[in-house]
């Protein structure tokens, strides 16, 4: 998702103004600048007023720690939270959760920070940790901006389910099994190992670094995977997928695709065997990699190739309604 | 015969002895005589008896029956060949544990139950929610921070849905957008960003609205717009 923020537009009129000053400072005086600078940071585009309030920030900081067995599980159901896994060396499972509320008037901040509520309890080999918001029944809404924070340290091998609804994740260093389910909260991965199930909506995921079996089911989100290693299967629907480079350890990269363009940037592109298929679609590969076409219609293209070692990771790419792109290097790294 | 010869034949007979039958033989040939007498009567009478036809469903059961019987009789002889084989002692050392005493069997009904009460008590405190290790602390801090931001300005999502809903009812009306092969995903798309759309709106109404909300719902009506025009183009 690219950056926006409303409060850009006034220094961009005003960058504007300026970069125009430039250009046709023979045309206007100087003070009729000055006036539309004043006019264009008073009254942009977006009706914004420079004006500021303040906020009164109440934080309520929950902490709490379990004693870690193998066979435990820690399943996380977080709502409009940003949620932070790691790991470290203790026997231990400790959660630090912060629930913030904003709100220009101090009393109904201290009032709405009541309406989250938080379990963080054991059933037999489950550590469940939620957040919602719950209010009585005939009591008015809280007014205030709410939000959830989750700190969560783990053993390396104790595995994760995570939930999110709004919000954001950030995962590392998980050894054994993460499982995330997310919808419209972006997710992150960094050097996760073992089996890795995402299933993500309205949220893009990025991974670096992951090794295993690993399955990825996004809808509009798009998939950013780096240093990849092990097994991949892939299903993007409304969002693209970019492959920005593959480990020696790759096995195989199953990606599936609709209204989905598919990107595989790797230097070794010829030590992989493929199966590529686009259907109302286009395949473009570099022209050393010399892909035998089975089909080549309007409709429908599919190109294999195989390379001459005995062992080799098999890509195969199937898109509808997208494209295929494989290229030695990144173009965005390029620049 | 010549009339010569009738002489020496009755010679012969009157010179054979004469038997006389015991009077019990002459009493046991009255009586079979007198039985055939009566049952002439009986007879008579049984054939004046009307004719029934039992219903033919008797003669299947009886037929059943015999067929039964013939495959009880072949399982006895089967029995009957099968070897015997003579149980170990230990075998009926524990047949007879089992029909001991029936106060003894009522005694371990007890402690059976008594043990399984106990295990679901152990068992229900091994799954109630555990209070364990630290109990949950909550501090508070307090700061204030200030913002440019008044997002109520720039709350125009939604302004063009009835615009947008035209369109997207003209597409779907259209004959020749019918015949377009992403028809049908193009309408799928327009339901899924409205509901999207309408989940966020939720959110803003329960925790407020902030940056990244208001982000969300700007992409999804970014979305929405592309999409659209994707429709448009092709009525």
């Amino acid at each position: 998702m690219k950056n926006w923020n409303p409060l850009f537009s006034a220094s961009r009129t005003f960058r504007a103004l300026q970069a125009g000053k430039q250009s046709l400072s023979w045309l206007f005086p100087k003070l009729l600048w000055i006036v539309l600078t004043v006019y264009g940071l008073g009254f942009s585009d977006n009706g914004l007023m420079a004006q500021t309030t303040n906020l009164h920030v109440i934080t309520k900081r929950l902490e709490k720690t379990f004693k870690y067995r193998e066979t435990y599980e820690v399943n996380i159901e977080g709502e409009k939270a940003d949620v932070s896994i790691e790991t470290w060396n203790k026997d231990e499972i400790s959660l630090t959760v912060e629930f913030i509320a904003k709100h220009p008037d101090k009393a109904t901040a201290q009032s709405d920070i009541e309406a989250i509520k938080y379990i963080a309890e054991r059933v037999r080999n489950k550590i469940y940790v939620r957040n919602y918001i719950s209010v009585p029944e005939g009591a008015p809404k809280p007014a205030s901006n709410l939000s959830a924070r989750y700190v969560v340290k783990v053993p390396e091998n104790c595995p994760v389910y995570l939930k999110n609804y709004f919000g954001t994740a950030n995962v590392i260093n998980l050894a054994k099994r993460f499982r995330y389910q997310g919808e419209f909260s972006p997710v992150g991965l960094e050097n996760v190992q073992g089996s890795i199930d995402l299933s993500s909506r309205f949220g893009d995921v990025s991974g670096k670094r992951l090794d295993g079996n690993v399955t990825i089911n996004a809808r509009r989100s798009n998939v950013t995977l780096e240093e990849i290693k092990g097994r991949y299967s892939i299903e993007a629907n409304y969002g693209d997928v970019r492959i920005l480079s593959a480990s020696a350890g790759l096995l195989d990269l199953n990606i599936t695709g609709t209204k989905s363009d598919i990107f595989l940037f790797d230097p070794r592109l010829l030590d992989y065997g493929y199966t590529l298929t686009a259907q109302h679609g286009s395949i473009y590969f570099p022209s050393n990699l010399k892909m035998e076409f089975l089909k080549n219609t309007d409709e429908i293209k599919k190109v294999e190739f195989q390379p001459r070692a005995e062992y080799y990771p098999n890509v195969t790419i199937s898109v509808t309604f997208g494209d295929i792109y494989l290229e030695k290097e990144n173009p965005d790294q390029r620049q | 015969m010549t009339e010569q010869n009738r002489t020496t034949l009755k010679d012969a007979l009157s010179r054979m002895p004469v038997y006389a039958p015991p009077a019990k033989c002459w009493q046991e040939i009255g009586r079979e005589l007198d039985k055939d007498a009566r049952e002439d009567t009986l007879h008579a009478a049984l054939n004046e008896l009307p004719d029934y036809a039992p219903p033919s469903q008797n003669w299947a059961r009886i037929a059943e029956t015999l067929e039964a019987d013939a495959a009880e009789q072949r399982l006895k002889d089967a029995l009957s060949k099968l070897p015997q084989y003579a149980p170990p002692a230990e075998t009926w050392t524990a047949i007879e544990q089992e029909i001991r005493p029936p106060a003894r069997r009522i005694k371990l009904m007890v402690v059976a139950r008594a043990a399984a009460a106990i295990a679901l008590l152990v068992g229900l405190w091994w799954a109630w929610p555990q209070q364990e290790a630290a109990p949950l602390r909550a501090t508070y801090s307090y700061d204030q921070q200030t913002t440019n931001a008044q997002f109520a300005s720039i709350e125009d999502w939604g302004q063009a849905d009835a615009l947008m809903q035209k369109a997207v009812d003209e597409f779907r009306e259209d004959p020749v957008a019918k015949q377009l092969p992403a028809y049908e995903l193009l309408l799928s798309e327009w339901a899924d960003l409205k509901g999207a759309q309408e989940e966020v709106a939720k959110m803003m109404e329960r925790y407020g609205k902030d940056t990244q909300l208001i982000r969300q719902m700007s992409e999804i009506e970014k979305e929405r717009s592309s999409l659209i025009r994707e429709m448009i183009a092709q009525i």
